[in-house]
């Protein structure tokens, strides 16, 4: 038992270590939460798994905002979770970019209840065509 | 090859067959609710290579790594390849059931549970659905048997540590897929402490075994998270947002999601009695600080002031919670009610005889096993061990309630089921009379929600 303790142990320890030696600044990061992020960029992931209508998927749209603010998404990633505001700015982007009466309706009520539905088909439809650099 | 092996082996099997062959009737599934969210995380993770938050919740990495890798795998395909893995899985659940049987009971009883899982339809259906339940079970499963290996009867004396490490670090691969095991980490090191024949240091020592095997295993998500959000948190957050859904002045059951939910609840008399909020009650509303996780512990501060201010309704709705957890109905009927198999399986009237075989198979399950935890688990640390699990996953009703927080539990009460029918009935005595208790309990709580679960059949029918 006192070698698994040690030996797990030392792990655990490691394991610590290894983060000291690559955190990053999170105070800089958590600062970078409360900054405002594009609504375009958020809608680029969003339209992903929100849009319920029977129309096609503007994948042509959607490639074009992910490709051109690709950093940004990935910025605004990982800072997510500060950024409730955000959340709330995406909705209303969201919606005041949508044209359709009934389509924002439907969005908003969506949006609302956090009902994310992406048809397998749009699903496929967007991994079969998409040429976004990972 | 063992006679006992070969027997495994085929009922393994023929549960692994009937999950691909259902797999396919089932057709292509719509995405449910969280099963879309798991989708568009993996998608995130796949595509872009970050793992996308929620504005509510965090949950662990674990179920959109897995299917982003399928995704990355098989293209297109992922999710179909996705649903695969998880039948291919679930043999460890077939596995470790008959493990479990044969180590608390017999080989008879082994088969008998053995042949339980194989043709339980409620797990049987979330092999092809998109929830993390399948791989929990598969590291949950083995977790205990180790764990029982060391504690249980025919415990083993030698090489008790490794199986203790492996135990603890599969515990902690389960905090990847859900945070709902974190109560076991306490219970089960106090149940290796207070039970053995070795000295306390010995027992300490091991139970510190255990623990930092699930730490060494889970911490890299835990520093992750302490990084991102300044706050720890070991497996994910998802407390605010239940307590949100079930301790406010509103009732949710996600069983009965899809059209018609609400009716089907507001002319029932358990919610009538129980889980309708007071007039006085108002639903407070999400926390809006910054922080997920401040939102988390801001919502849970605000459910305390909501249960002091109305500790009666929060004690009955409890019960209704209780019925909830308990119901023989399971997501499976659910999906059948909301015609959400596209394939063989969602066609009338082959649908029936399938819901009917699920409602009687959970109701069975639920029936008996809930008698053998009582009456046929063998006393001592591995009845504790087995009690300790169910209370793990019981313990949501504190907080909100539905059949898939009690899946994790299903396998067990599958294993003190098969005990049962083996065995026999248990001679009197207090374990008998606790198992009967149980027994009427689990029936007064199925006829509080006997109108819901009539409606709720009839539309799967």
């Amino acid at each position: 038992v006192r070698g698994w303790l040690i030996l797990l142990s030392v792990l655990v320890l490691a394991e610590v270590g290894l983060f000291g030696l690559w955190h990053r600044d999170s105070d800089e990061l958590r600062a970078a939460a409360a900054e405002p992020v594009s609504p375009a960029s958020l809608f680029a992931l969003h339209v992903l798994a929100n849009r319920d209508d029977t129309e096609p998927l503007d994948l042509a749209r959607v490639r074009a905002l992910l490709e051109s603010e690709h950093a940004e998404v990935r910025e605004y990633a990982m800072t997510w979770d500060g950024t409730r505001a955000a959340g709330e700015q995406l909705q209303r982007a969201y919606l005041e970019g949508l044209e359709d009466e009934g389509e924002r309706a439907r969005c908003d009520f969506y949006l609302r209840h956090q009902i994310l539905r992406p048809t397998l088909e749009r699903l496929r439809a967007y991994l079969h065509h998409s040429s976004v650099p990972r | 090859m063992t006679p006992r092996t070969r027997r495994t082996l085929t009922v393994v099997s023929l549960g692994v067959s009937l999950r691909v062959v259902f797999l396919l009737w089932a057709g292509e599934l719509e995405l449910w609710a969280d099963e879309g969210q798991y989708v568009v995380q993996a998608v995130a993770l796949e595509r872009f290579g970050f793992y996308l938050g929620s504005p509510s919740w965090v949950w662990p990495p674990g179920y959109p790594a897995f299917l982003a890798a399928c995704l990355g795998l098989f293209g297109e395909l992922g999710l179909l390849a996705a649903k695969l893995v998880q039948i291919g899985l679930s043999a460890v659940i077939g596995v470790s059931v008959m493990v479990l049987a044969r180590r608390l009971f017999s080989e008879r009883a082994a088969l008998v549970a053995g042949v339980t899982w194989a043709l339980y339809m409620p797990l049987i259906a979330y092999t092809h659905y998109l929830w993390p339940e399948t791989l929990f079970l598969v590291l949950l499963l083995p977790a205990v048997c180790l764990f029982l290996s060391v504690v249980g009867p025919r415990g083993v004396a030698d090489g008790a540590p490794w199986r203790l490490a492996l135990a603890g670090a599969l515990i902690g691969g389960t905090l990847y897929l859900k945070e709902a095991a974190l109560p076991l980490l306490v219970l089960l090191p106090l149940i290796l402490v207070a039970a053995g024949e070795r000295s306390m240091g010995e027992r300490v020592a091991g139970a510190a075994v255990l623990v930092l095997g699930a730490v060494v295993v889970v911490l890299p998500w835990t520093l992750r998270n302490y990084e991102v959000y300044g706050r720890v948190v070991p497996s994910g957050s998802t407390v605010g947002e239940n307590l949100w859904q079930g301790v406010n002045a509103h009732y949710i059951n996600w069983d009965y999601g899809g059209v018609g939910r609400e009716e089907l609840v507001r002319e029932s008399r358990a919610y009538v009695l129980l889980a309708r909020p007071p007039k006085d009650a108002q639903a407070w509303p999400r926390s809006t600080a910054a922080n997920t996780i401040d939102r988390s512990s801001e919502s849970s501060a605000a459910a305390r002031d909501f249960v002091r201010a109305h500790p009666g309704y929060y004690l009955r709705s409890r019960i209704k919670k209780l019925a909830d957890w308990v119901t023989p109905l399971s997501f499976f009927v659910r999906h059948q009610r909301n015609g959400m198999y596209p394939g063989s399986f969602g066609r009338w009237p082959i649908r029936i005889p399938f819901v009917l075989w699920s409602l009687l198979a959970t109701a069975g399950v639920l029936a008996l096993g809930t008698v053998g935890l009582f009456a046929s688990l063998p006393r001592g640390a591995p009845q504790w061990t087995v009690l300790a699990v169910v209370a793990t996953f019981l313990a949501s009703v504190a907080v909100v309630s539905m059949s898939r927080y009690r899946v994790q539990v299903e396998p067990f009460l599958i294993v003190s089921a098969a005990g049962l029918v083996s065995a026999g009935w248990p001679p009197r005595g207090l374990a008998r009379t606790l198992g009967l208790v149980a027994l009427g309990l689990l029936i007064v709580l199925w006829l509080l929600n006997a109108a819901e679960i009539a409606a709720v059949l009839k539309g799967a029918l």
